[in-house]
């Protein structure tokens, strides 16, 4: 579960502030997908920002897995995301040097080293979730040797290696031909079922709202409507 | 090390460059401090491998060849209770039939070194001295005009850029009162034990060192290992800076994986992990080849390059190596550590 409750996010612009996020309030429930959407300069990205740990709000709170994440240190909120989110970028964002089954294993050498969980056990939830995005037989791809579609999967994969109890998907088709959007769409949607994540999908391609559970729409860093979905 | 050790796997071009770079570094710093070392024990391993506490030379001698002691001198010296044994140094010209060369002449007694022979008339060669004048036991050599036959040839020992002959005390006093210097007794006085050396140089009116100390009275050994040591010190110094500089420039372009690493919850202690193992594997890499060819080279020259191979010029040199690399990765982390992870959200890559 994620909760953002009364979150405000002003930036420095200038001699003055502007406001991201005004007093904005988001739920997303385990596994389910709720998507946020909005034209371009909505809040839409600042929301999946504050709700991923990176920027601190100015106000409000936000809850995840029962952790209050607003105020953490930074060290405590890499740590939170490395344990309970899953990030999923826009631009996959794979590392050239790894293959397909390494971007996954690499989710367990970013902590200490007391704090791994054994090799070989990390390396068969990889094969995993690698065979429940369909790409079992491209482990040993790299980044270049995969398709667009190929490495939004595999982001996918990484993003959900750690069990997450979050996912947080940043616009997961914008790089995508329409068909290859609607499979990688459905992919999340399924394995959010399936693993129980509270997904927030951020997208602008409102052909792929019908697929979600809840779609929430922001207009200039406000909560305009829920908007209600297939 | 997990994405360093992929990284290098996979640009292992750009790594195995660098590693050259390291390598070629070491081979020069190798070979100075090897040449370094080789003439350094050319100007001084006779003295260095003498049995001393102190060495002592005249008042205000700006080096040996300056340095006159009297008999009054080292007679002071006796007295005051120091236990010291007096040493003749002289360079001239020795000749072995047709062939001759410059000779650095050591006169002393067996109390000093066991190099030198027991009785007067005869003159032991160090190893060099018997090979550059082609003489061995049994064979005259003409030393000032005087017919020495070689009683012994001993281990190696140099002064000056000259292989050392050893001779009587009395032979040498001999040679140099035919050589202008009539009242020398004794160039230097090599002193051993504890005695309040101050009081007795204010007496004799001499000066007197240690033999580290001593050395830079020894003709162009300062200048020779001063301009050397300045060289391999900003050798030194450009391989650090030529490390840092390789890292900073992959760390700012590995920023954008760093931010992406971060986003994802990676520590900044295991990126910085990452990055100086990566670091340190290319250093053992480079400064490993470089020492290896070093060695091997060294091995190979031959014995008239002055050239010493030992840890001091090998080991040492490469441990500073690895250490000053690091150092030099370890001030170009800033491009990690300050990655903003936030650039890996939305379309900025």
């Amino acid at each position: 579960m994620i909760t953002l409750d009364d979150v405000t996010l002003t930036y420095p612009d200038g001699d003055g502030r502007v406001t991201a996020l005004d007093h904005v309030s988001v739920t997303g429930r385990p596994g389910t997908v709720t998507g946020i959407t909005g034209p371009s300069g909505s809040g839409k990205s600042s929301l999946l920002a504050v709700a991923a740990t990176l920027v601190r709000p100015d106000s409000g709170r936000v809850t995840i897995d029962g952790t209050e994440a607003a105020g953490l240190s930074l060290a405590d909120a890499a740590h939170l995301r490395r344990t309970r989110i899953g990030i999923m970028f826009q631009q996959a964002n794979l590392l050239p040097s790894l293959t397909a089954l390494e971007q996954i294993q690499v989710m367990n050498e970013l902590g200490e080293p007391g704090s791994r969980r054994r090799r070989a056990e990390v390396r068969d939830r990889g094969r995993e979730l690698l065979a429940a995005v369909g790409l079992e037989p491209f482990a040993a791809r790299r980044p270049h040797q995969l398709s667009g579609g190929q490495r939004q999967r595999v982001n996918l994969a990484r993003a959900l290696v750690n069990r997450p109890a979050v996912l947080l998907v940043d616009e997961p088709t914008s790089a995508l031909d329409s068909a290859a959007g609607v499979a990688v769409v459905e992919l999340i949607v399924r394995l959010t079922a399936e693993q129980g994540t509270a997904t927030l999908l951020v997208t602008h391609d409102l052909a792929q709202l019908p697929r979600l559970d809840d779609v929430v729409e922001l207009v200039d860093g406000r909560v305009t409507a829920a908007l209600p979905t297939a | 090390m997990f994405v360093a050790w992929r990284d290098l796997r996979v640009a292992r071009g750009r790594f195995a460059l660098i590693a050259g770079v390291v390598a070629l570094i070491t081979v020069l710093v190798g070979f100075l401090s090897g040449l370094t070392g080789g003439l350094a024990a050319q100007n001084v391993s006779a003295v260095l491998n003498l049995d001393a506490t102190r060495i002592v030379t005249a008042g205000g001698a700006e080096s040996f060849a300056d340095s006159s002691l009297t008999a009054d001198q080292i007679a002071l010296w006796q007295r005051a209770g120091a236990e010291i044994d007096p040493l003749g140094i002289s360079q001239l010209r020795a000749r072995h039939g047709d062939t001759s060369a410059g000779i650095a002449l050591f006169g002393a007694t067996t109390a000093l070194d066991p190099a030198v022979p027991a009785a007067a008339g005869t003159v032991s060669l160090s190893e060099d001295a018997a090979a550059a004048l082609n003489a061995g036991v049994g064979d005259p050599v003409q030393i000032a005009g005087s017919s020495y036959p070689v009683g012994s040839v001993t281990p190696s020992a140099w002064y000056s850029h000259t292989p050392v002959v050893w001779l009587t005390m009395a032979d040498w006093q001999q040679i140099s009162a035919t050589t202008g210097a009539g009242d020398t007794v004794a160039t230097v006085v090599v002193a051993r034990g504890d005695a309040d050396w101050s009081a007795i140089d204010a007496v004799a009116g001499t000066q007197s060192a240690g033999v580290l100390q001593a050395l830079p009275l020894i003709g162009a050994f300062k200048s020779e290992i001063g301009s050397l040591g300045l060289i391999i010190g900003l050798l030194f110094a450009i391989s650090a800076v030529v490390v840092g500089a390789f890292f900073v420039i992959w760390g700012m372009q590995r920023r954008g994986d760093v931010a992406i690493l971060k986003a994802l919850g990676a520590a900044n202690g295991s990126l910085r992990k990452d990055s100086l193992g990566q670091a340190a594997v290319v250093l053992a890499v480079g400064v490993g080849l470089g020492t290896a060819v070093v060695v091997a080279a060294g091995l190979a020259l031959p014995r008239a390059v002055p050239f010493l191979l030992s840890p001091l010029t090998t080991l040492l040199p490469a441990a500073l190596l690895i250490a000053l690399g690091l150092i030099g990765a370890v001030l170009a982390l800033r491009p990690v550590t300050s990655a903003d992870p936030l650039t890996a959200l939305g379309s900025n890559r």
